[in-house]
Formats: structure tokens, sequence, C-alpha cells
């Protein structure tokens, strides 16, 4: 059960809030009102909205310090810089559309013209208007890559013309997607009505222009042939990049993994949530570009803000031992969720952190535990509980990930042997080189590092963390003369405890071949 | 090859078909190549392409379909039909075109011999003495040839 589920269940308090919407067209202002109409205070920034909510709608946001509940921004407005509170901030900002008029070498004119723009326009010009029959030609991701946003927007377009029957359409696609609703059936409409589709891979179109009169020229791949057209009209198709978020992604450390936008592409992350707890991201923020899927995530909005609360009772936080702390900062720049921040010591806040436990490892001083007396994520106490209930002589200790090698070791208890003494850790990424060489002093033979795969951790880099330090550990058996194939990393998912049992099944065989040969 | 200017060629074709008995659906092709791919015929004959008689239709390349020798080609087989992921009935589709070919003028010479013979003899093959001979000895009856149902039926078949 993740934290928000049960924080619902729980059935929480829930403390007041003053979410900052950043906004800056109608999707910000749709998700302002729905999350106004479920009973949170907003604030919109960067739109208008006809509800009687505040908004700042000529404001910017240029900086923002702090945490969930806590966060300080600062506002550009015309009348000068603003500082305000809030609780959260979602980043709900148009993306950016750029026409690919460079990238195929294009000129703007009264011919060639952009999707957007060929979109805004009522009708056509007065020349096509006179006209009994004329050409248009779209073109879909000849050049980059195409979303089903763009095809969304040339469907429209050929729907639109297709109300009269004297243009003849034309579509150019290098890159097509119709993953979105309804764009299949509505892809074979457009061809149904006569609109016809070339498709190209590397032998693509080139645009000739003289006298101001564009012609393209090809190869239809079907037909193997040559072919011409002089388009009446010819709409170019648009890039879709996600709006600046970096006033935002300065809060998450880890957000620079995942640029442009500010949400891992990672499973770990659902919906809107980030790394940052009190941040979350719709739309093109996150990288949804597509109208179908920007409503439901305005729609689930309510939800999520009102999630995640701090669970009283849950291990950790992370606390910092000021007596230990050199107040090195090494902590407030790894921890992945952005939930250290500065001071001496750094102070860890509690409703931002994880509770992955990267920081414990990563501190020269050791100066960082969880506050749980006592700690059920104890490593050293559960390496020494762990060896003394295993009563083989091939001892094996194996460091489980909470979110995911622990689950998939109970769904494969019978399949292990009883050497293997497991080590709840709540992400691998909280095992250090100390933790592993502890396990060796305590008497085991083996040492296992079971974690995410990379890119599922929820930690964002905790389980390649891991992986770093079970390589830095085998580099240290083998200097020190000890055979470093007594270390191992394994990575595997909750569902699958296959390589557990594997990588359990080589190195019992490893240590009992080197026992022999040391004999 | 000089390309194929698409500014001249005529848009209305495709509707043509589609109007035709046998013809709809046509449009709804994505060149897929399917049909192609399971055709007898395009098997052994490089020049009969399913998917190239639908694209030059949908491009409105009218001369260039119904003057094909080769849209005389399908055997009727239905093995496109069954295959096609986007419903086109291309064995009915090419009925179509052929019927368009014919009232275009562009009947293939085979086909008027053939009509003839029907005409004359009421069946496809003629029936001479040679044959009836053989079958007096075998016991059987006579054939005689009666063109006559031919006469009225075919007329309103058109050239």
């Amino acid at each position: 059960m993740t934290r928000e589920t049960e924080a619902v269940i729980t059935g929480l308090q829930e403390p007041p809030s003053r979410i900052l919407v950043l906004g800056g067209d109608a999707t910000g202002a749709r998700l302002a009102e729905k999350l106004a109409d479920s009973g949170l205070s907003v604030v919109l920034l960067g739109s208008n909205s006809n509800s009687s909510m505040e908004t700042i709608p000529d404001g910017l946001l240029t900086d923002v310090t702090g945490f969930v509940h806590d966060y300080t921004a600062e506002i550009a407005t015309a009348n000068g810089l603003v500082t305000e509170h809030f609780t959260h901030i979602v980043c709900a900002q148009p993306a950016r559309v750029e026409a690919r008029f460079k990238a195929y070498g294009l000129e703007p004119s009264s011919q060639v013209v952009s999707l957007s723009e060929f979109l805004k326009r009522d009708g056509l010009n007065d020349a096509l208007q006179s006209k009994d029959r004329f050409h248009v030609a779209f073109l879909c991701g000849l050049r980059g890559s195409s979303r089903p946003a763009a095809f969304d927007g040339i469907l429209r377009g050929i729907e639109r013309l297709q109300q009269s029957d004297r243009p003849v359409i034309f579509v150019f696609s290098r890159d097509l997607h119709v993953a979105g609703a309804n764009l299949e059936s509505r892809y074979r409409g457009a061809r149904e009505r006569g609109a016809v589709f070339f498709k190209f891979s590397d032998d693509l179109p080139t645009f000739e222009s003289s006298a101001g009169v564009v012609k393209i020229h090809f190869n239809d791949a079907v037909l193997g042939s040559p072919m011409e057209l002089t388009p009446d009209l010819l709409v170019v198709d648009e890039e879709y990049s996600p709006p600046d978020l970096a006033a935002v992604a300065r809060l998450i450390p880890s957000s620079h993994r995942f640029q442009p936008f500010i949400q891992p592409y990672s499973p770990r992350f659902a919906g809107m949530l980030t790394p940052k707890a009190g941040i979350y991201a719709i739309g093109p923020a996150r990288g949804v570009y597509e109208n179908d899927l920007i409503a439901s995530d305005i729609e689930a909005a309510p939800t999520f803000l009102r999630s995640r609360v701090d669970i009283p009772g849950y291990p950790g936080p992370a606390v910092i031992d000021p007596v230990k702390c050199a107040a090195c900062l090494t902590c407030m720049r790894t921890c992945p969720h952005g939930a250290i921040g500065l001071g001496s010591p750094p102070e860890v806040h509690a409703g931002s952190c994880f509770r992955c436990g990267v920081c414990l490892t990563v501190c020269p001083q050791n100066a960082i535990s969880f506050r749980q007396i006592p700690d059920e994520y104890d490593i050293g106490e559960q390496i020494r509980s762990t060896l003394t209930r295993t009563e083989s002589a091939s001892k094996i200790v194996v460091f489980l990930c909470s979110r995911s090698a622990a689950q998939a070791y109970v769904s494969a208890l019978s399949q292990l042997p009883e050497t293997v003494g497991p080590v709840v850790v709540p992400c691998a990424g909280a095992v250090d080189e100390r933790h592993i060489l502890d396990a060796f002093m305590a008497g085991a033979l083996g040492v296992l590092v079971a974690g995410c795969f990379d890119g599922n951790c929820a930690s964002i880099y905790g389980t390649t963390f891991a992986g770093n330090k079970a390589a830095a550990t085998m580099e240290s058996l083998k200097d020190i003369g000890m055979d470093a194939r007594l270390v191992r990393m394994v990575r595997l998912s909750s569902n699958n405890a296959e390589p557990l049992i594997e990588a359990v099944q080589e190195l019992t065989r490893h240590i009992g071949e080197n026992a022999h040969g040391s004999d | 090859m000089d390309p194929i200017n698409l500014n001249e060629l005529d848009p209305s074709f495709k509707t043509e078909v589609s109007q035709e008995m046998g013809g709809a659906g046509i449009q709804a092709c994505y060149t897929c190549r399917s049909c192609t791919a399971v055709c007898p015929v395009a098997g052994v004959n490089e020049h009969y392409d399913p998917r190239k008689i639908i694209r030059k239709t949908l491009l409105g390349m009218k001369d260039d379909v119904l003057k094909d020798e080769y849209i005389w080609f399908c055997s009727s087989c239905y093995a496109c039909h069954e295959v096609c992921p986007q419903e086109v009935k291309f064995t009915d589709v090419i009925i179509a075109i052929k019927n368009l070919a014919c009232r275009a003028g562009h009947t293939p010479q085979g086909l008027s011999i053939t009509k003839a013979i029907l005409k004359n003899h009421g069946r496809l093959y003629e029936v001479t003495d040679f044959e009836n001979e053989k079958r007096e000895k075998l016991g059987l009856p006579r054939i005689i040839e009666q063109p006559d149902d031919f006469d009225k039926l075919l007329p309103t078949t058109e050239e």
C-alpha cells in the first residue's frame, strides 16, 4: 500500500491549503476551477478565469523555495516582484508549439501556413474560395517525431475541409501516431471521404520554391513512381515541447535526470505526482499533450492534491545528528526528492522525505539515521539477527528493496534455501559499502543486493546508487585479497522472483566451489 | 520516368468507382499490401498488383486504370477480400472497375470474341459434328445450340 492510499484510508484531516496553479491557457483555468470547486483554495497564475478565484493573469513564477505546505514563490508581475506563500504548486502551463518551417526549409506565406494558424482561421482565403477545385497538402512528422495531438489537429483540419467537395487533400507523413481517443476511426473516415496519405521512411519529399510558389517532389512508395504536387495550401505540422519548468525543477535535485519534464518516466509516479511532495505536473509539464488525457489529469487533480500528507507513525523521516554533521550538504544535493533544506545541520522536511535512505549512505560522517525507535530499518541490527537465525554454514545475506525485492522474496520463500538471510531496506540505494562489509564481518559468505530495474526506482537513482556501491565493494574486496564475486547486484520487479532465485543459486554454487578450491 | 503531376489527376474518379456496384469501400484502403501478398496472380505476374490498382484509382489516374490490360488478370478467387484489414472488397471493386472500363470503350479483344461466341452458339465452345458423333456412339443425345436466349441477354450488356 502506498502512503497515498494509506492516507485516504486512514481519513486524515485535510490541512488548510493554498494552491498555486501555473497556467497560461484554458487548461490552467479549467484545472484551477476544478480545484476551487472541490473546496481547495487556489491562486491561478498566467491565465484569466471566469470564476471568482484569485488570479494573477500577467504573473510569471521566477523562483520558488521550500517544501510542501510551505512554499515561498517569487512572482514577477507588471507591478514588480511579489512574494507569496503556497502549500502546493501545480504546473499546468501550455506546451510550447513550434511550426517546423525551418526543419522543412519552408518560409511561411499565404500558401504555406502552420497547422495552428490554419485551424485558427475561420475560412479559406478569397483566392481559394473562388476555386472549383484546390489542392491542400498536410505535413505530418516528416522530420522529428509527431504526437497524437498533432494528428488530431490535422484531422480537425481535414474534417473541416471535407465539408465541401472542392478540396483535394493529401497528407505527407513519416511519423504519425493514432494512439488517441477516436483517432484511428477518424483517420479511416478521412480516407473514406477522399484524403490520400503518402507515407515515407527515408526517401523524404523535397520542397522546391520558385517565384514564391512551393512545389513538392517525392517518390510514392506504393506506385514506385516520382510524383509532384503544387498545393494551393501547404499546412505545416508542429513540434510540441514542454513549458519552461526551470523555476520548479530547481527544487527537485533528481529532475536533471528526466528533463525537460518534471515527472520521471517511471511507473512509480502515477498521475500527476513528481518526486517532490507538493509539486505536481499535469498535461505538457509531464509530457502529455492530448486533450482527452489532459482532461482526465484535471479530473483526477483534487484527489492527488488531497492524498499526500504526512502520516504519523510511519518510519522516518531521516534525521541528521547535529554533532556529527559537517554541513557538507552532500545529502541536500543527493536527496532525489528535494526533501532536505539548507541549514547547519541541513533540515530534513518530514512531509517531503520518502524514507528511501539514500542520504544515509552518501553522508561521509554517517550522521543521518531514521527517526524511529526501534528503527525497523536499522540495517546493522537486521544483519546480526538474520545471521543468528540462519543456521547453515554457507550464509548469504540478501539486501531487499522494500518496493520490489522484498515482495519477490516473500513469493519465492519456498524456492530459496535456508542459507538466505533477508535484510529489508527501504530502497536498494540505502545499502552502503559498510553494510555489505558488516555482513561479511558478521559471518556472511556472500552478499546479494536486490533492487529495482533502472528507471523503475521510486527514488529515481537509488537503484543506480546500489549498483555503484556493490561495484565499489567488489573493488574493495579485490584490494584486500578476497573474492570480488561474493558480492552481486540483482535487478528485479516485485512480481518476478526468478532473478533472485537464480542469483542465490549461482552465488551458492560459487561459494561451494570456492570453499573446495581453498581446502 | 516522368513524374506524375497530382494537380492534373481526376479526384472524382474514386467517387465514380465507389458509386459503381461493388466499388463501395475502396477508399478505406491504407495501402498495407495484404491483398497483393495473398494474390495468386500477383505471385506469378509482377505486373498485376491489386494495391497499385487501388492507389491509382484513389489518386484519380483514371486513364491509367481503365486502359490497363492487367485489370483483366483478376481470377476472382476472393483471397484479397478475405485478408483486407480495412474490409475493402477488392474482387468486387475490380468488377466495378472492369464495368467502367467497358463503358469507356476499353473492352479487351478476348472478351469481345467470347461475347461473339456466346451470341452465335449460346455457349463458350462451339459444338460441332465431331462432338455429336461421339455422343451418339456413347448413346447420349445430340446437343442443339440455342443461342436465342443470349440474343435477348447480350444487348443488355454494354460494349
